[in-house]
């Protein structure tokens, strides 16, 4: 049987809250019955509103979490056997929402070799590793700073090279652009497509900005604990109204293009980018143009546009 | 009533080696019941100034009038400024303590000097305001989720009855309906009890939604001050600065480069829709009375 790096069965996890004696106060289901396969080298985007699950999917991951009822393996191995939670810890990296939570060292390197030391990688590698990883994430030229100096994307940067240094193979970020300005945030999400590309990482990005969202593999939309929807950015985004009913959104564009179809202008459906809505909305310009330069009346061009 | 910076500067480590500007030469008067965006790159000195309106921290040089008055002067009474002056940091949540809700919203009033039962008529006017539904009210802040927390935390300046509402990052964290519930919300304080909103956001698809007036900082300075759609067309400074326009500003330049003459200065999904829309069918637009297809690929 193939297993992707990343496989949940059955997944159940409850938050349980005990009183002084130790008896079941209030039990609140996070995850319920969740089944997912990832792909190794894939980049996942993970959709859903606050307390959908996702962030407690996350922690499940490496092992922060486990299971109430059900499985997760990460690369064949299950998580909740203890001989293996270091080996997942390994496999699976995690970089949080605010950086300054995340920033132990007083040097950039320092905090980048923090972690294959605690591994006890021995001192050679542990540099070659910070090089490495601090050239992969662009940050090579403020490997001596303190870390307190760099703006918030640049500490979500060094924590990913932190994460990279333990030479995962595959990295789970839980909001890591939340706090960064658009600067930031450019800099963060281009640093993880890389990774991807160049490094083969998977990569499972949970987030709330759907314009982050548009160039992954995949798109998982998870609400009230199950998975809800699946597929390209493109099939997710196409189904506008259904996303707003899990209280999420579309990107501006996709939002615009909706809009027009809405009113009858014939767009093709899930549109990303800036470009492919100019390049549907161009010729439909031009030929409104050129009806009107020939003396037709614009209800000539009703299979474009139909007149509400 | 107004807050007006006069050549406000604040320099912090002054007199050492690390001496920096947070704030350089800041001026501006922000009018009553106005709605401002204020934006800039981390470090640009938002988070310094919003401190400066309320008096929390002190300008190196340079004054700040609150309806005339200057608040670093003899007498003025600053403690007061602060109510009047409401000011939610970003991620307020971390500041909610009490055992529940409705203690933790009476806190502010209660430290006006109001007693536990004015307060907490305040706290119940506050939350309901930001939508918090009742049966939450007895909860402790931490069970809930964390839109709500925020609405708590929003609902704790609002019980002070500030006349002046300065949000830094407001939505940060939150999904996307959770954004547009706060965000309604706060246009909702401004719009029917004529609140002055300043609005700290790195979203600025949020702010050309919301806000009447943006105020963009860059390195401590003031750089721009006018309406979104004015501010936005300068969309390629704005990069530079590490920002950005909303998406659409950026679709609207695009069409016009292809030669279609749609207006530059459209900043929302509302106005380039009915802006395309408008040209695609121009005879709807004329039975309307408005203007019809242009120079069509005659655009620069």
């Amino acid at each position: 049987m193939s297993m992707g790096i990343i496989k949940a069965s059955k997944l159940i996890f409850d938050y349980i809250r005990r009183d002084e004696e130790d008896r079941i106060e209030e039990v609140n289901r996070a995850i319920d019955g969740l089944d997912l396969d990832i792909r190794e080298g894939d980049f996942v985007a993970v959709l859903g509103h606050n307390g959908s699950g996702k962030s407690t999917f996350a922690k499940q991951i490496n092992g922060i979490l486990l299971p109430t009822e059900g499985t997760v393996w990460i690369s064949g191995m299950k998580t909740t056997d203890d001989s293996h939670i270091w080996d997942i810890r390994k496999t699976a990296g995690m970089v949080f929402q605010n950086p300054d939570n995340q920033i132990i060292g007083n040097v950039v390197e320092e905090d980048v070799g923090f972690g294959p030391e605690n591994l006890g990688v021995p001192t050679d590698e542990i540099w070659r590793r910070v090089e490495e990883s601090l050239q992969a994430v662009g940050m090579t030229a403020f490997r001596m700073k303190s870390p307190n100096k760099l703006s918030g994307g640049q500490k979500q940067r060094v924590a990913i090279a932190g994460v990279m240094a333990m030479k995962p193979r595959c990295i789970v970020l839980d909001e890591p652009t939340a706090m960064l300005d658009p600067n930031g945030r450019k800099d963060v999400i281009r640093t993880i497509h890389e990774l991807n590309k160049k490094e083969g990482i998977t990569v499972l990005l949970i987030t709330h900005y759907m314009e982050e969202v548009i160039e992954a593999d995949r798109v998982i939309v998870m609400d009230d604990g199950h998975l809800v929807m699946d597929g390209t950015p493109r099939e997710i985004f196409s189904r506008v109204k259904e996303l707003k009913e899990y209280r999420l959104d579309v990107p501006q564009v996709t939002e615009l293009a909706y809009e027009l179809k809405k009113e009858g202008v014939d767009l093709p459906d899930g549109i990303l980018t800036i470009e492919e809505l100019t390049e549907a909305l161009v010729p439909l310009f031009r030929e409104q143009q050129a009806d009107r330069e020939n003396g037709i009346p614009t209800g000539g061009q009703r299979e474009h546009v139909n007149q509400g | 009533m107004s807050i007006r910076a006069d050549h406000l500067c604040h320099l912090y480590g002054e007199g050492t080696a690390f001496e920096q500007y947070a704030l350089k030469d800041v001026s501006f008067e922000i009018g009553d019941g106005e709605f401002v965006g204020l934006i800039g790159h981390t470090g640009s000195g938002k988070s310094t100034l919003i401190q400066h309106l309320n008096g929390l921290l002190q300008a190196s040089s340079g004054k700040i009038y609150y309806n005339g008055e200057d608040i670093d002067g003899d007498g003025y009474d600053r403690r007061n400024l602060r109510s009047r002056v409401g000011l939610v940091f970003q991620y307020p949540e971390h500041q909610l303590f009490e055992v529940d809700v409705l203690s933790d919203v009476c806190f502010g009033p209660k430290n006006q000097g109001l007693s536990r039962e004015e307060a907490e008529v305040r706290a119940r006017e506050a939350l309901t305001l930001v939508g918090l539904e009742e049966r939450f009210w007895d909860k402790s802040p931490f069970e809930l989720s964390g839109g709500q927390k925020r609405r708590v935390a929003i609902a704790g300046v609002l019980a002070m009855q500030p006349e002046v509402l300065i949000l830094d990052e407001p939505t940060a964290g939150l999904d996307p309906r959770g954004r547009d519930e706060i965000l309604d919300e706060i246009a909702a304080l401004h719009k029917d009890r004529g609140m002055t909103i300043v609005l700290v956001s790195h979203s600025m698809e949020d702010i050309a939604r919301y806000a009447d007036r943006i105020l963009v900082m860059n390195h401590g300075e003031k750089r721009f001050d006018g309406p979104p759609r004015e501010v936005f067309a300068h969309y390629r400074e704005l990069e530079e600065m590490g920002l950005a326009a909303p998406q659409i500003t950026y679709v609207v330049h695009k069409l016009r480069e292809h030669g279609i003459s749609i207006p530059e200065d459209i900043t929302t999904v509302e106005e380039a829709r009915d802006a395309i829309l408008e040209l695609l069918r121009p005879e709807r637009a004329k039975a309307s009375g408005r203007q019809t297809w242009g120079k069509a690929g005659s655009g620069e």
